[in-house]
């Protein structure tokens, strides 16, 4: 072993590297940091099986309309563990969003993302842009009814933006209607532009990260806490105190993704007809709110507002929440507008989730229309008798 | 390399078992998608002679003309000679490429490297050095059946 | 004055802005409808049916004459097909045009004959615009309309509700089984076709629930029951599959929990 490092050492004089390297890994991060720190490496880890169980796909899938949905039910049914391997891309791309947001809402009320970290955040940023993606253009490859008209309905919404709206669409979809092209086009920015994008923000995220340290909870105005000075509170390396942690909550996060690939396998659906819409199509949970603000809104404003919400979410640290103050508690303001805007989305949702459906509520039945209003369903005379 | 805190035997067994946990852990992604990666057979091939656009036809064969197709056997060639129809395997045995039939010098030839061969499978010509194996065809009505020839 | 900015980039995209409301994909939107400028009501309520969401009818699918001619008097003109409200002798066969089904066994039950006034038409119990989806629901407002206090009634329509939430409770049991393990069991691909045909067997039930008739309605979930039993057992086979999955998931965990004492160890350690 000393023998192939001396070799690698004589040609690339490693040494200098090395001790950097272990000085970033070992310098002691500030004393707060906790479990809820280490969601990033679960991140890290989902993406990882993200890519494993896509470049499996790859060998099997077929991204042609005429042979997509077939090559899916191949891998389901005849390639073997070909359903656990698609089952857990699927729950990875679940299991992803949710952690991504949970990732940001942690930075967020940890004041992460202030002076110096500015940097990373709107890296970070970028990269729920990136994830978001990666579920819109893979949702479409299936090739299944579901997947086939909320990509359809997911793309009517660029065109009304005036003069460069229709054309961004066809440009996107390759065409004036899903079809074909639009697959092929999905298809390499899915698996190829979209990775390359990933791995290359990934890599500098985590190198600032790591250059930086944790941020600690001071005023931005005051000097940051020195290694010794982290040391001294009580504050622990991230190797190998905190990746002992971040092992763990990995170890944790492979098995909700196997249990989940287990026994919920994924479904697939009937293959897709373009000729007949089948009723209540939606788009997949993380796009909801933004679908069901559609519904209430101006088409031109609605579609403007989840890239006004990302660049908001760049703004954050250059212009909205400029105080010095990190703790939480300490900027109430900024604090409150983040929790109701949370909120604001996660109603949006859940009302897009519930429209266009008739549920049982507390023994009555209930139709909630597109709006996601509730009607109760009963019946009156008829009129017309004579 | 930077020097390791003093090791006792718990020590080396947590991180025995650790170091198990993590390549076991890796064994088990590797494992699967290797499982996944196993190549489907590739099919069992018919009893009967078979073309690109399904089952082959004698009638299709005229004098002296041939055909290849894919069977139980592998890929076979058939010639119709003036006393029937002669099978023999297709695939060249020198670099496995497939060989076609010359009606001009009744001969059997592999457009790859110039192998040659005669009805009976024997070589006229290298770089081939095995013969072609001569197989057992018959015309019925569902197509052209290939068998192995029975020694004598 | 960075807002008044923002804000003259917006106002000219606003131009084109269109709301989405509630009109369906293919379908005229209320508004245009020019019946509705009188007949609002109707036209506010159509407006919340199925048959208008889901971009099926017009008003002249019944009514007959022109919902996109402004002039009313053309609108109505004999070469329309205009009927106005139709007569009630008529309402099923209008319904009956694409609901043939129910029609059908409708006519065998005890409200068939139209020419007697007490009888109910479809939309008595259906609504004439406002048409939702039929529930089970809808039996407990709707008989008790004209039947009132009648006790036999009463438990003929409980009767009936239960077998008809009966036949459905089975036929979801008996799909949710199978959409559950389908993605388990590769080989159950091949038994799809036993299950829809059981599904489509049961589905008759709801037109024959218009004869009021439980015979005719247990008649067809005898049938029903036979072939989801066949299903059933091939379920059965499949159910083995879930269980090997199950003791994987416990040994994923015990795998887990194993190695993050572990880490645990190794943390006091360091």
């Amino acid at each position: 072993m000393q023998r192939l490092w001396d070799w690698f050492d004589e040609r690339l004089h490693l040494a200098p590297l090395w001790d950097v390297l272990q000085e970033n890994l070992r310098k002691p991060s500030p004393r707060h940091v906790n479990w809820l720190f280490t969601m990033g490496s679960a991140l890290l880890l989902l993406l990882g099986v993200q890519l494993l169980t896509g470049v499996l796909l790859m060998v099997y899938y077929k991204p042609s309309g005429r042979e997509a949905f077939a090559s899916v039910e191949a891998i389901m049914y005849e390639v073997p563990l070909g359903g656990l391997t698609r089952s857990a891309h699927n729950w990875g791309s679940h299991l992803i969003v949710i952690m991504a947001l949970l990732h940001m809402f942690r930075v967020f009320f940890y004041g992460g993302y202030k002076k110096p970290r500015e940097l990373t955040w709107i890296i970070g940023v970028g990269l729920l842009a990136v994830i978001l993606g990666f579920g819109f253009t893979g949702y479409l490859l299936p090739w299944d009814q579901v997947a086939y008209w909320g990509t359809v309905v997911a793309t009517e919404a660029p065109a009304s933006i005036p003069v460069v709206g229709p054309i961004t669409r066809e440009f996107m979809i390759g065409g004036n209607e899903v079809a074909d092209a639009t697959l092929g086009r999905f298809y390499v920015v899915h698996v190829f532009l979209l990775p390359l994008a990933l791995m290359g923000m990934v890599g500098l995220h985590l190198f600032l990260i790591r250059y930086q340290g944790i941020s600690s909870l001071r005023r931005t105005d005051e000097p940051e806490p020195t290694p010794a000075q982290n040391l001294a509170d009580g504050g622990k390396p991230f190797f190998p105190h905190h990746f002992l942690k971040d092992s763990a909550t990995i170890y944790v996060t492979l098995g909700v993704l196997v249990t989940l690939a287990l026994l919920y396998p994924a479904h697939i659906g009937t293959p897709a007809d373009p000729l007949s819409t089948p009723a209540g199509i939606k788009p997949e949970w993380y796009f909801l709110p933004a679908y069901q603000l559609l519904k209430y809104v101006p088409e031109v404003v609605g579609v403007n507002m989840p890239p006004l919400l990302l660049l908001i979410l760049v703004l954050m640290p250059l212009a909205i929440d400029t105080s010095p103050e990190r703790h939480p508690g300490r900027r109430p303001r900024v604090v409150t507008g983040w929790i109701v805007t949370s909120v604001l989305i996660l109603g949006l949702g859940i009302l897009g989730h519930l429209s266009e459906t008739t549920r049982m509520v507390l023994g009555t039945a209930y139709h909630f229309d597109v709006k996601g209003m509730p009607h109760v369903v009963e019946i009156t005379d008829g009129e017309g008798q004579d | 390399m930077s020097d390791s805190p003093p090791s006792g035997p718990t020590r080396r067994w947590v991180n025995a078992l650790l170091g198990l946990g993590v390549v076991g852990t890796i064994t088990g992604f590797a494992g699967s998608a290797f499982a996944y990666l196993w190549p489907a057979p590739g099919g069992a091939g018919s009893e009967f002679l078979v073309g690109k656009d399904g089952l082959l036809r004698a009638e299709d064969i005229g004098p002296d003309g041939s055909v290849v197709g894919r069977s139980r056997l592998g890929k076979i060639l058939v010639v119709r000679r003036r006393d029937g129809l002669v099978g023999l395997t297709a695939t060249c045995t020198h670099l496995g490429c497939t060989v076609a039939w010359n009606g001009a010098n009744g001969q059997v030839e592999c457009p790859c490297h110039g192998a040659r061969y005669n009805l009976h499978g024997e070589v006229l010509n290298g770089p081939a050095r095995e013969p072609l194996t001569i197989v057992s065809v018959t015309v019925e009505p569902d197509g052209i059946r290939v068998r192995p020839q029975l020694q004598g | 004055m960075r807002w008044l900015l923002l804000l003259g980039l917006v106002l000219p995209w606003s131009a084109g802005a269109q709301d989405m409301g509630d009109v369906p994909p293919g379908q005229v939107p209320i508004d245009d409808v020019w019946c509705t400028v009188c007949h609002y009501q109707e036209g506010d309520e159509f407006a919340l049916s199925v048959h208008y969401q889901r971009g099926l009818l017009l008003c002249d699918d019944c009514h007959g004459g022109d919902p996109l001619e402004p002039d009313p008097e053309m609108a109505k003109a004999p070469d329309t097909g205009f009927i106005g409200k139709p007569a009630r002798s008529g309402i099923a066969d209008i319904c009956a045009r694409c609901h043939s089904g129910p029609a059908e066994f409708f006519a065998l039950g005890p409200h068939a004959d139209p020419a007697n006034p007490d009888n109910p038409s479809c939309i008595t119990c259906h609504q004439n615009h406002l048409v939702v989806d039929a529930t089970l629901a809808l039996m407990d407002t709707a008989c008790a309309f004209c039947h009132v206090g009648d006790a036999a009634v009463v438990a003929q329509v409980e009767l009936i509700q239960a077998t008809l939430h009966e036949a459905e409770q089975r036929l979801y049991a008996v799909e949710s089984r199978f959409d559950s393990l389908q993605g388990i069991d590769a080989g159950l691909r091949r038994s799809r076709g036993m299950l829809v045909g059981a599904g489509a067997v049961l589905r008759q039930i709801d037109p024959r629930t218009h004869a009021l008739d439980i015979n005719l309605m247990d008649e067809l979930i005898t049938a029903f029951d036979e072939e989801a039993e066949a299903v059933g057992d091939v379920l059965d086979e499949s159910e083995g599959a879930r269980q090997r999955r199950r003791w994987a998931v416990g040994g994923v965990w015990l795998f887990v929990a194993a190695n993050v004492t572990l880490l645990w160890l190794k943390r006091r350690q360091v």
